[in-house]
């Protein structure tokens, strides 16, 4: 009966150990993740040669560069004197006129494409501390040319 | 002739001068005894005056009416008499300062007016009561042997007088009870308020009030009574006496005439006297034998006090919280795959289906030429390999060995993956120097070249992910193991409306859209989320901000304050004086502290601006999530315990004695609506909700802010002053009302 007892209660302490080390792996498991993409932050706005620059008055607030060597990802953000529709507007006729694609413009974006790269420009009419009136956002992707 | 004989002349003329001597000395007898009683009736009659004098200030009394408990001595006693009826004449001049200097809309002037009106019902009765008083006359032992054996009596009330005009009263007030307009005239008496600075705050005393003094407060004009403390009542000339028959407003007599007659027993004539005299609070007794428990140390006898509203109170109340949003989840985002390889915007994924979001097998990379380029190579060895056999299918016998596979190219960009649409791929990378094996070459070959899809423009653009990027997520989450925003069980915090507007935007960013299913039918992410501040949540209560980013009053544009580095609640639980800070600019918070600095010295006048800066400096939090009403606020009281003068006043959560439980007669109930310095407008777009780098995130949450009717918070300090006319001396509410909708799209 002794016998019984300690088998019982040994099966169930593993049974216990291995739940116990399944909860703790499906644990990990859904808390595991890659290290994030590396991103430079820029300190000055850096120019893009390929896209036209905006000609209202702009005040540069922060910008980052994607650095995984899959290409140029650049995003700056700006704060202008323009509303909305007059950046947007702005922004598709000037990327258009620099060879740039259109593929959707919205009352708030403009996205252009080319073989090598996209751009996207996100402009965000809210209130802003320093009193321009909008917020321009632009994503820049050039594709790194073939080795 | 009979001669005259000498002897016997002497002896009658002894008889007659021993008969007038016994005639003189009779007459001289009753003389000095006529004389004697009328003296003798004199000083009995004085004697019963003074003590008339001596009764009359504490014992014609009337019932206290309502709100002059607190200036009963003892507290509770119920009643009114000329040593406290001065304290009445200072509440009512606070509650009518307060009113005469209150504006806008509100009952103050009307409900000040019935105070004053109060006032004078007491003064009338207590002059009454005073007329009355001339049973204290008999209860002296009036005896006048000389003149009556049956002593004398008064039967007749007194009369009275109002002496001295200007004379001290028995209050003083500290200077900074005043408000504007308000003066006081002081008495010039030799004799200022004994130890005045343990009363008031050190340096604010004023002298005695004067009494029978005009004092002109909102249209009215109220009068203390002279009762001269620290002097003993006193006999007044019947000329002084007669000639102050002058009264003054409502105000009670000081001064009393009473007659005494009696039946002089030898000429059976009615005699008497008159005498006339006046109060004087005398400081008698030790500390606290006025019979009061209550300021034992402070008040003594009560032959003095200081101006006060010991019952009053002032109310101060935070709003319940926000509910937290269901699910909401403060954690760090940022390694998210909307944050990581779908920002790039290269990312671009194909399929083998021709409906590519049904595919089974997937290609993808981050970078936007190497999938394609990768196809290319592999449909060209498909197209080679089946050329092999075909050729090698002719050979005689057959040559039934694999076909070679052509060199890879060089110089392709990047790594690419191919695979199933939910496997995990991270072990089978394609780059240049590893190129594909021949399972991956036949996936590779698979591929809908014709329809690339590029993910980050479908996010950004597209309203969400289509087509192989739809197909291809599971892969996509598994190989690069960072997985879309998920939710957790969420929190119970203390949420504000601001705070409520951020965590709803940041749950949905975490969240499952059920109308964004996957092709298992599991809902997946939201590529937009709406704000309504206007409808989604009922106003919240206030705390304040980090006061490294917001060290006062909350900007229009207030700082981008992202999650986890400013953990949500934002608003934390703040001090009475920080909130009043973070709302009222600063000249408009200066003067809401001064005014209820004010009231505070109106209840305890020792009170300084320290110690209303300690009791401003009270932590007041949110009330637990509830709908929003002052009922339902988390709600402090400042007052003094017990309305003890002798101690300072307190801040507490338990009610004030005198509770009334309504708002105060001022302007204006909550929400005010008609003073600007009471409020304070922010907008919250693209700082506070959608902040830049929230959740660890780059740029935001979402990149695009449709804000047509932009989210805004509306925070009130209100301060809503009360006459004191029911002890309530003022309300302060805080709450936060949220406004506006906003759109957000572009999952970041």
């Amino acid at each position: 009966m002794q016998f019984v007892n300690k088998t019982i209660v040994a099966a169930l302490a593993a049974t216990l150990t291995l739940q116990l080390a399944v909860t703790a792996q499906q644990y990990g498991q859904t808390k595991k993740s890659a290290p994030p993409i590396p991103v430079k932050q820029l300190s000055a706005p850096q120019m893009l040669p390929d896209v036209p620059q905006y000609t209202g008055q702009a005040r540069f607030m922060c910008g980052e560069k994607t650095d995984n060597h899959d290409g140029d990802s650049i995003r700056q953000t700006w704060h202008i004197r323009e509303g909305r529709a007059e950046a947007v507007g702005w922004y598709k006729t000037a990327l258009s006129n620099a060879g740039w694609k259109i593929a959707v413009a919205t009352k708030g974006t403009v996205t252009g494409s080319r073989s090598d790269g996209t751009i996207m420009v996100i402009v965000n009419e809210i209130p802003l501390a320093d009193h321009y009136k909008s917020e321009l956002m632009i994503q820049y992707y050039k594709a790194p040319p073939r080795q | 002739m009979t001669p005259r004989r000498r002897k016997g002349a002497t002896l009658g003329l002894v008889a007659v001068c021993v008969l007038v001597l016994v005639v003189i000395g009779t007459a001289v007898y009753f003389l000095v005894k006529i004389l004697g009683g009328g003296r003798e009736i004199a000083n009995a009659t004085d004697a019963g005056a003074l003590n008339v004098a001596k009764h009359i200030i504490r014992d014609a009394r009337v019932d206290t009416l309502t709100p002059f408990q607190d200036c009963e001595y003892p507290l509770g006693c119920n009643y009114i008499n000329l040593l406290t009826y001065n304290r009445c004449v200072a509440k009512a001049i606070m509650i009518a300062g307060n009113a005469a200097n209150m504006t806008g809309p509100g009952d103050y002037k009307a409900h000040a007016n019935e105070v004053v009106d109060k006032l004078e019902a007491m003064g009338k009765g207590l002059a009454q009561k005073i007329k009355d008083s001339n049973l204290y006359f008999n209860d002296v032992n009036n005896s006048v042997h000389m003149a009556s054996l049956i002593g004398i009596k008064n039967t007749v009330p007194c009369n009275v007088a109002y002496m001295k005009a200007s004379g001290p009263t028995n209050i003083f007030f500290s200077g900074q009870q005043l408000l504007n307009g308000v003066t006081i005239p002081i008495s010039t008496t030799s004799l200022g308020p004994k130890n005045q600075n343990t009363y008031v705050a050190a340096g604010t005393g004023q002298g005695y009030m004067a009494g029978y003094a005009p004092i002109s407060v909102m249209g009215r004009t109220i009068y203390g009574v002279p009762v001269f403390p620290q002097q003993n009542p006193h006999l007044v000339s019947g000329f002084d006496f007669n000639s102050s028959a002058k009264t003054f407003g409502s105000a009670p007599p000081n001064a009393v005439e009473l007659g005494s007659q009696t039946t002089e027993m030898k000429t059976n004539m009615l005699t008497g006297a008159i005498a006339c005299a006046i109060v004087g609070a005398v400081e008698n007794g030790t500390p606290g034998s006025g019979g009061s428990n209550v300021g034992k140390s402070l008040l003594g006898s009560g032959f003095q006090f200081p101006a006060a509203s010991s019952f009053g109170y002032l109310e101060f109340g935070n709003f319940p919280a926000n509910q937290t949003p269901p699910g909401y989840d403060p954690k760090d985002y940022g390694d998210n795959i909307f944050n990581n390889e779908l920002m790039e915007a290269g990312f671009n994924a194909f399929g083998d289906n021709s409906a590519t979001q049904n595919s089974d097998y997937v290609t993808f990379s981050t970078n936007l030429i190497a999938p394609a380029l990768w196809i290319d190579y592999a449909k060209g060895v498909k197209s080679d390999q089946a050329k092999q056999i075909a050729d090698n299918m002719k050979k005689s016998p057959p040559d039934t060995s694999d076909p070679t596979i052509m060199a890879p190219p060089t110089g392709i960009p990047g790594i690419t993956y191919a695979g199933a649409y939910n496997a995990d791929l991270k072990s089978k990378p394609i780059s240049s120097s590893n190129p594909p094996d021949q399972a991956t070459i036949d996936i590779l070959a698979r591929m809908n070249q014709s329809k690339p899809e590029f993910c980050y423009a479908d996010l950004a653009f597209e309203g969400g992910l289509m087509g192989a990027c739809v197909a291809a997520l599971p892969a996509i989450q598994s190989t690069y193991s960072h997985k879309v925003p998920y939710l957790n069980q969420g929190g119970a915090q203390l949420f504000s409306q601001a705070d409520w507007a951020k965590a709803t935007l940041l749950t949905e960013f975490e969240g499952r859209n059920a109308r964004n299913l996957d092709r298992n039918g599991v809902p997946t992410y939201n590529n937009s989320a709406t704000v309504n501040l206007t409808s989604g949540a009922p106003s919240s209560g206030l705390g304040l901000y980090p006061a490294s980013l917001v060290p006062g009053q909350v900007p229009s544009t207030p700082p981008n304050m992202p999650t986890p580095d400013n953990p949500l609640p934002l608003q934390s639980p703040g001090s009475i004086k920080k909130l009043i800070q973070a709302v009222q600019s600063p000249g408009c918070a200066t003067d809401t502290i001064a005014a209820i600095a004010n009231r505070c010295k109106q209840i305890q006048p020792q009170t300084t601006d320290a110690d209303v800066d300690r009791l401003l400096d009270t932590t007041l939090s949110m009330s637990a999530p509830n709908s929003p009403k002052w009922d339902n606020a988390h709600k402090m009281y400042i007052y003094l315990p017990g309305g003890d003068l002798s101690a300072p006043l307190i801040i507490s959560e338990s009610p004030p004695p005198k509770l009334t439980g309504t708002a105060p007669d001022g302007c204006c109930s909550y929400p005010n609506t008609n003073n600007a310095c009471y409020t304070n407008t922010y907008f919250l777009d693209g700082s506070i909700v959608d902040s830049t780098n929230d959740q660890k995130v780059h740029m935001r949450p979402y990149l695009e802010i449709d804000s047509g009717n932009p989210l805004r918070c509306i925070d009130h300090a209100d301060w809503q002053p009360g006459s004191g006319a029911d002890n309530n001396f003022g309300r302060m509410t805080f709450s936060e009302i949220g406004l506006g909708q906003s759109t957000f799209t572009h999952i970041n």
